[in-house]
């Protein structure tokens, strides 16, 4: 198989617990040693719910906020060995878009600045700028005649089209899309991820697609990696994930799923959800899990391979206990 | 946009009322009838007349002359004060923001042990130091409103640098410097602006404070400490004598609480 174009190899983030009067000496740790890899022109669906590490992962891998631990390979080349005008340069390769599309554009800066800011970077001449810019809006239905309006003119799902299109101007491979639709309207967001759909084709993209509805990420991925608590704890083909998972906690995230056959929701879940400290022993899903055997509170499972590339962290990954 | 009609004409009262302070301080020597300084011995407490619209006070001076000139005195202190608490105090705080957790740390620990002082005893302090005058008052108060700027800044700034286009533009490419100028300092402007008016109107007070007791502005030099202090032996023979820069002082210190006031309104997208 080629080199994939993004490769993330026991990332960790730790934040430590900073301040001279502060106890906890280990920290946070938000994201604790995930590896995966994305293939080219694939989509790979990333689900969690929220609290897990899906935007702290996002951002460390694209340099936001650098890792603690771990090494981030773009198409074979680590981020982590670049200097800081190398990274800047390599930046244009992979692209972000953020959840929240009201907080993704300088108010203070009309839509031709902010979209023009990569060009820019990048030493392209303005009149080469403003075409491109035009260019990059009409791809994603915006009228570029509007390009001199300010973030406060547009709805939200303008703003997040306004977002997409920003970071499609500076030509990226992959895109990183962070809940891209989770804030806005249902009936927006059919149109979001059909124009995302249209969009991968178009230019050969690949995404990486962060989001806590399995569904739609199910719609969407080649791969699902499903996290729980900065850990990924089941990874695999998206029909695999989809027709056998393995790890109770993703048939839990099906299970919840509101379906319209009449059937009773799933019972709430047990215990909190957040990222704890990392002295605790044990599988973290021991607390809530149904299997949880006594084996589960002292043993921590390493992701494995369940046959066929399919990756999964539990200790007891019975296949034939599957309900509806 | 202010959406409350009473408090748009409070917000150009104020606006109206400033503008001819600063116009009239600007052109005193144009507007006002006497010179601040010249004594009319034979005219000592005079009540407000025609001839002199607002009395004469112990030495016989005009008093709306040295009210005129007085606004000078304020407005020049507030004016230098302001603008070196609000760079040096927004250098500290963006500093601050952006750098090291221990540099952060210092910093504000400076800043903090800075706003714990009361205002007034730093500021007697600060020019018991540097000596007594209007310069030195105004070093004096721009070090000591610093402070406040710098906490400000620092908070904004933090809240900006998790923003979804401060890191886009970091995706983008951008270099840090780059990004602080065209995405942090213009997105900060407006809260400075507000903090600026307000600290404006607490300069005023304290160069009267420090005038009054005689650590500002020296005589003969007109400023409305400088008269109340004056004022204060003489309040039951001529009243006028305090009334007036009195009024001046309140009314400059009330207009600049509005003029903040309503600009914060004006300028948070949110209200």
């Amino acid at each position: 198989m080629s080199t994939p174009i993004l490769e993330v190899r026991r990332l960790e983030k730790r934040y430590a617990a900073s301040g001279i009067l502060s106890r906890s000496r280990a920290g946070l740790k938000a994201v604790d040693g995930v590896s995966f890899a994305v293939e080219a022109g694939s989509t790979f669906g990333l689900v969690g719910e929220s609290g897990c590490g899906k935007t702290t992962l996002a951002r460390a891998l694209l340099y936001l906020d650098p890792p603690t631990v771990g090494e981030v390979l773009f198409e074979g080349t680590p981020l982590g060995g670049l200097s800081r005008a190398g990274l800047r340069g390599f930046r244009r390769h992979m692209q972000i878009v953020f959840q929240d599309p009201n907080g993704a554009l300088d108010p203070k800066m009309s839509v031709r600045a902010s979209m023009g800011e990569g060009l820019a970077n990048l030493g392209v001449p303005r009149a080469e700028r403003e075409r491109r810019t035009a260019a990059a809006l009409e791809l994603v239905g915006i009228q570029p005649a509007h390009a001199g309006r300010y973030p406060h003119e547009f709805s939200g799902g303008q703003k997040q089209r306004i977002t997409i299109a920003r970071a499609l101007s500076v030509d990226p491979r992959l895109l990183v899309l962070d809940e891209p639709v989770s804030n806005l309207d249902v009936s927006i967001q059919a149109q979001i991820i059909n124009l995302l759909l249209d969009l991968k084709s178009r230019l050969a993209l690949t995404y990486l697609f962060i989001s806590h509805d399995l569904n739609l990420v199910a719609y969407l991925a080649d791969r699902i990696a499903v996290m729980y608590r900065g850990r990924i704890v089941e990874l695999g083909s998206t029909a695999r994930i989809l027709d056998s998972a393995l790890h109770p906690y993703t048939r839990r995230l099906f299970a919840s799923v509101p379906r319209l056959t009449g059937e009773r929701i799933a019972p709430k879940m047990e215990g909190d959800s957040e990222a704890g400290d990392s002295s605790r022993k044990g599988c973290r899903y021991a607390a809530r899990c149904e299997r949880g055997e006594l084996a589960c509170h002292s043993n921590d499972p390493e992701l494995h391979d369940a046959g066929g590339g399919h990756l999964v962290a539990c200790l007891l990954p019975e296949k034939n206990d599957q309900g509806g | 946009m202010i959406r409350r009609p009473a408090a748009r004409r409070l917000y150009y009262a104020a606006l109206l009322f400033l503008a001819i302070l600063g116009a009239a301080a600007i052109a005193a020597p144009l507007v006002a009838p006497y010179s601040p300084t010249e004594q009319h011995l034979d005219r000592r407490l005079a009540p407000p007349s025609r001839t002199h619209l607002l009395g004469t006070d112990n030495l016989g001076r005009d008093l709306l002359s040295r009210t005129i000139y007085g606004s000078r005195s304020a407005l020049l202190v507030g004016i230098v004060s302001v603008a070196i608490s609000a760079l040096l105090g927004s250098l500290v705080g963006l500093v601050a923001a952006l750098s090291s957790p221990s540099l952060d740390n210092l910093l504000m620990l400076v800043m903090d042990s800075l706003l714990s002082f009361p205002t007034v005893l730093l500021a007697i302090t600060v020019v018991s130091f540097l000596g007594y005058g209007l310069v030195q008052v105004m070093i004096a108060v721009g070090v000591i409103y610093a402070p406040t700027f710098a906490r400000l800044v620092r908070a904004e700034t933090l809240a900006l640098k998790n923003e979804g286009y401060v890191e886009a533009s970091q995706a983008l490419g951008t270099p840090q410097v780059l990004v602080v100028f065209r995405h942090i300092l213009p997105n900060l402007l407006g809260k400075v602006v507000v903090q600026c008016s307000i600290t404006f109107a607490l300069t005023v007070v304290i160069e009267a404070s420090l005038s009054y007791l005689g650590l500002g502005a020296q005589p003969p030099t007109p400023s409305w400490g400088l008269m109340l202090k004056d004022a204060r032996d003489y309040l039951v023979q001529a009243p006028w004598m305090a009334l007036y820069p009195g009024l001046a002082l309140a009314f400059t210190v009330l207009c600049f609480n509005i003029l903040g006031d309503s600009l914060s309104e004006r300028l948070n997208p949110k209200l």
